[in-house]
């Protein structure tokens, strides 16, 4: 399969900071490809750059083809882009969305209507093509930005948290639709915060403080995690953490519902110091065993030993 | 008069983004009218919780997100409610800052608050001890997040393959088929009858050139539970 992203030392400055600082990666035609990383990593730093809203400082990026500093209006004409805060007009009908998409795009003519046909039946939105865009339920609002940031059918997708607080149901069927994008050879870049979402991805990419800390897919993601993983029942949970994010030997704890999952440095050392610091410090540690590490687990993890995140 | 005793906090809190990080809490606790004498230890409890302190002089809008949420928490939990209601608290934040807020509401539910939580995310309703599925204005379950798993224990297999979207969508065509949903490079695949219809399902992938590297089964999450529910839900309504 040929490469339709291409990013070599990509790098981007404001002022002092290094926002995005030398990453390298490719994507597959067809490839469904997700970005992720906790608040400031540098994520919408790259996409930005990725699609031509932003000079890169130095290094170089291909999008289909196209060289993001030199061919930033090509690059909008060969990518469909859809945030969660969704381009649409509320006070247009979804047709007048279609049409003033249409018209941004140059998609014109005959095509138009087959586009515009196309999009109403993949979103299943025929019989309320009329409606005020604001009046719509948010699972068919998604569909429709879906459908206007593909109307001119471009080769390469962006999706920013595409499906932020849609119900479980209706973030299957978007995922259903994006699988047939993908099947039928477009690239998909998502960008997200929930592993969920990410979960769907053939491929993840991993940021933090501005640096491309993992890439694999999520299998490997699982398989990869360096440092044993180990779940705690105690009888004060929150106060365990705050114990144990102390501890030496321990990267990371958190809640996860009434247990404390803790990655740790060494799985003998951890099983015999963790009950003796929980309990001087007066908790019970009524269970402490090795659990294979959520998608969650990972990031985290990955996170935490990358010098954690830029607070603030 | 019930606002004394809950606290809201929803994915669109009303901070004040031009106050500082204080000046808002500050705010929050007069309009709760909050003892005066009461208001450092309970400042400097949930500055410990939610390292806000040394943000304290910053203004609300320059927070990141996830920091914003937090002082949204903060600001809720102010006049130390009995009840928390939170509506999406984790919108738009990274796991990082997720984990700080739910550590949050685990302290306060370890001093006896009790915490009433809505998101469309299930692997954040698998922290919560209960769960409530809603689907349409109507209940469709309510039970431990295990119990809810448990409907559907030994039915759903992860099945991966030479072409998963491939097989999944041959899998979708064959009537035995309940739900193929895939999952990246892995099906989840539910069938009528597993021991019945597992090796004819097997062969028809192989006819098709689609190789099965591996299948087995797997433990259901309550995404696929709530999936399960809704569809089950629909076609009683049909």
């Amino acid at each position: 399969m040929s490469d339709a992203v291409q990013v070599h030392e990509l790098t981007r400055h404001f002022g002092g900071f290094t926002a995005v600082d030398s990453v390298t990666f490719n994507v597959s035609a067809g490839e469904i490809f997700g970005f992720l990383g906790p608040n400031g990593a540098g994520k919408t730093t790259t996409i930005k750059m990725l699609t031509g809203l932003l000079r890169p400082s130095s290094g170089s990026a291909l999008v289909d083809g196209f060289d993001v500093a030199q061919q930033a209006w090509q690059i909008k004409q060969h990518i469909g882009y859809m945030s969660q805060l969704f381009s649409l007009y509320p006070d247009l009908t979804v047709d007048e969305n279609i049409q003033l998409f249409a018209g941004l795009y140059g998609v014109t003519g005959a095509r138009f209507n087959d586009r515009r046909d196309w999009v109403l039946a993949m979103a299943g939105l025929a019989e309320h093509r009329h409606r005020m865009t604001a009046q719509l339920p948010l699972g068919f609002k998604q569909r429709l930005a879906l459908g206007c940031a593909v109307l001119h059918d471009p080769p390469i997708l962006f999706l920013d948290e595409p499906t932020s607080g849609v119900d479980p149901v209706a973030r299957r069927s978007f995922w259903d639709l994006i699988y047939q994008f993908a099947a039928a050879g477009t690239t998909v870049f998502v960008s997200t915060h929930y592993m969920e979402e990410a979960e769907y991805c053939t491929r993840l990419a991993l940021m933090n403080r501005g640096r491309l800390i993992a890439l694999d897919r999520p299998s490997g993601f699982k398989q990869t995690m360096a440092e044993p993983l180990l779940q705690l029942s105690t009888d004060n949970a929150p106060a365990a953490v705050t114990v144990l994010r102390e501890t030496p030997g321990v990267f990371a704890a958190g809640m996860f519902g009434r247990v404390v999952h803790v990655a740790v440095a060494d799985e003998t050392d951890a099983l015999s110091t963790i009950p003796q610091v929980l309990r001087a410090a007066g908790l019970r540690c009524s269970a402490l065993h090795r659990i294979t590490p959520s998608l969650e687990d990972v990031f985290v993890s990955l996170v935490m030993r990358e010098g954690g995140t830029v607070v603030g | 008069m019930v606002k004394p005793h809950i606290a809201y906090m929803s994915q669109r809190f009303g901070l004040y983004t031009d106050l500082t990080v204080r000046e808002n809490i500050d705010f929050y606790s007069d309009l709760y009218q909050v003892p005066q004498q009461d208001r450092p230890a309970r400042v400097a409890r949930l500055y410990d919780f939610s390292a806000l302190g040394e943000f304290e002089n910053r203004l609300a809008g320059q927070l990141s997100g996830g920091m914003k949420q937090k002082l949204s928490l903060c600001c809720a939990l102010i006049h130390h409610p009995e009840v928390m209601l939170l509506d999406e608290p984790t919108f738009g934040v990274d796991p990082i800052s997720r984990r700080d807020l739910w550590l949050i509401v685990h302290e306060m539910v370890a001093e006896g608050m009790t915490a009433m939580v809505s998101t469309a995310y299930l692997d954040e309703a698998e922290r919560c001890d209960r769960v409530a599925l809603l689907h349409r204005g109507r209940l469709l379950a309510l039970d431990t997040p295990e119990a809810l798993r448990a409907h559907l224990a030994g039915k759903i297999y992860t099945v991966r393959t030479s072409d998963p979207r491939r097989a999944s969508s041959l899998l979708r065509q064959k009537p035995c088929v309940t739900h193929a949903t895939l999952f990246g490079e892995t099906i989840h695949l539910t069938l009528d009858d597993w021991a019945r219809d597992w090796p004819h399902t097997h062969e028809q992938l192989e006819a098709h050139g689609v190789r099965v590297i591996e299948h087995g089964p797997t433990d259901p999450s309550l995404e696929d539970v709530f999936i399960q529910l809704v569809r089950t839900a629909a076609a009683g309504d049909e």
